[in-house]
């Protein structure tokens, strides 16, 4: 687990900015997380899941349908 | 009724944590209790905003009537009342579009006789409007739960943007599974192939959630709506078929010709695209 990882991905997603940047070069804004190479390697790789895991979020999988 | 007993519902909006407007986070910060169905994302930020969060997903249960699920939601989020807790309760999206436990929530609050309030959020419709460039007023804009829709006689109007929710839920009888029936998806292309041409654009449309998701926009022709595959995230938008026709008899009435009327330039644009936007 990564509390680095999970602040990336919670930037990412709060932020355009940061998502801006990310999308220009992520590399750079996965280092300047300090995201670890491992976890690098699955976002580049696109495994979320392991991702969500690995960066402590529960409820990754959620059941969307309320009515 | 116990005093100071409360009931704020918020929505979190469908881009964890940018979506979460400011008083849904005073209210979460300063509630006693809170209950949430939202995305992994979502919880982490409403844990970093309160200690007592629980989140009603295990209320779920394949194979369990999602009514039951909903009930059991709703005792969840009113029990703390009862001790003169301040409880909110998050619902990813907008908490009063298409959420069933939430209204549910407020009235029973309501009538026991405690404050309750719900506060909007940003909808999967919200985000659809950005995403897809449609603004509601261009034509018009209906929006029906699919399956609801499929079953009872409507009169809707084709030259309107129709959006249809939850098409995952095509075919589910009994209302306790999380799949579409393909067939089900097909008698809902033939009831619309009515009102539309068969090769009529269907948008699905799935809001990125996760950070590093893009949109779903995927486009098929209503007759290969079958085709597709849906999930739990996707709605359908169909852009109206053509545009409205002016009413002659209305503009006997208001005593005018249509050589006085000043259009909008969103009225223009719609003329000039035609439809299928
Ligand atoms: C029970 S409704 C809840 C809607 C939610 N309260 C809102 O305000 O968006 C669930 C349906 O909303 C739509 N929906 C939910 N998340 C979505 C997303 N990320 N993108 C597009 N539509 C979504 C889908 O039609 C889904 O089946």
């Amino acid at each position: 687990m990564s509390d680095n990882t999970r602040k990336f991905l919670t930037s990412l997603a709060e932020d355009p900015e940061t998502l801006e940047r990310y999308r220009k070069d992520p590399e750079a804004v996965m280092n300047a997380f300090g995201v670890p190479d491992d976890h690098q390697k699955l976002v580049r790789e696109g495994d979320k899941e392991t991702l969500a895991r690995e960066a402590g979020i529960d409820d990754n999988k959620m059941q969307l349908i309320i009515l | 009724m116990a005093p100071g007993g409360r009931l704020s519902v918020v929505g979190t909006g469908i881009r964890p944590g940018g979506h979460l407007s400011r008083e849904a986070q005073h209210l979460l910060q300063a509630a006693d209790r809170v209950f949430c169905v939202v995305d992994g994302l979502t919880l982490e930020r409403l844990r970093e905003l309160n200690d007592r969060v629980e989140s009603l997903q295990d209320s779920y249960a394949r194979g369990r009537r999602r009514d039951d699920s909903y009930a059991e939601m709703v005792r969840r989020i009113l029990a703390p009342l009862a001790e003169g807790l301040h409880v909110c309760a998050a619902f990813y999206g907008h908490p009063g579009v298409f959420v069933w436990p939430a209204h549910e929530a407020v009235r029973r609050a309501r009538s026991a006789g405690y404050r309750a309030v719900m506060y909007p959020g940003i909808s999967a419709e919200d985000c659809l409007f950005a995403d897809l460039g449609v603004d509601p007023a261009l034509n018009g804009c209906q929006s029906f739960e699919a399956t609801d829709f499929l079953l009872h006689e409507r009169r809707f109007d084709a030259t309107a943007a129709l959006i249809l929710w939850q098409p995952i839920t095509l075919g589910d009888l009994g209302r306790d599974a999380f799949e579409s029936d393909p067939r089900w998806v097909r008698v809902l292309a033939e009831v619309l192939a009515e009102d539309y041409p068969r090769d009529h654009p269907v948008t699905v449309y799935e809001a990125a959630v996760f950070p590093l998701d893009e949109a779903r926009i995927e486009q098929v022709p209503l007759e290969r709506l079958h085709e597709v595959r849906f999930t739990q995230a996707s709605t359908l938008y169909l852009p109206p078929r053509a545009p409205p026709v002016l009413s002659a008899e209305r503009l006997r009435r208001l005593g005018i010709a249509e050589s006085d009327l000043t259009p909008g330039a969103y009225q223009l644009h719609r003329q000039a695209r035609g439809s299928t936007e």
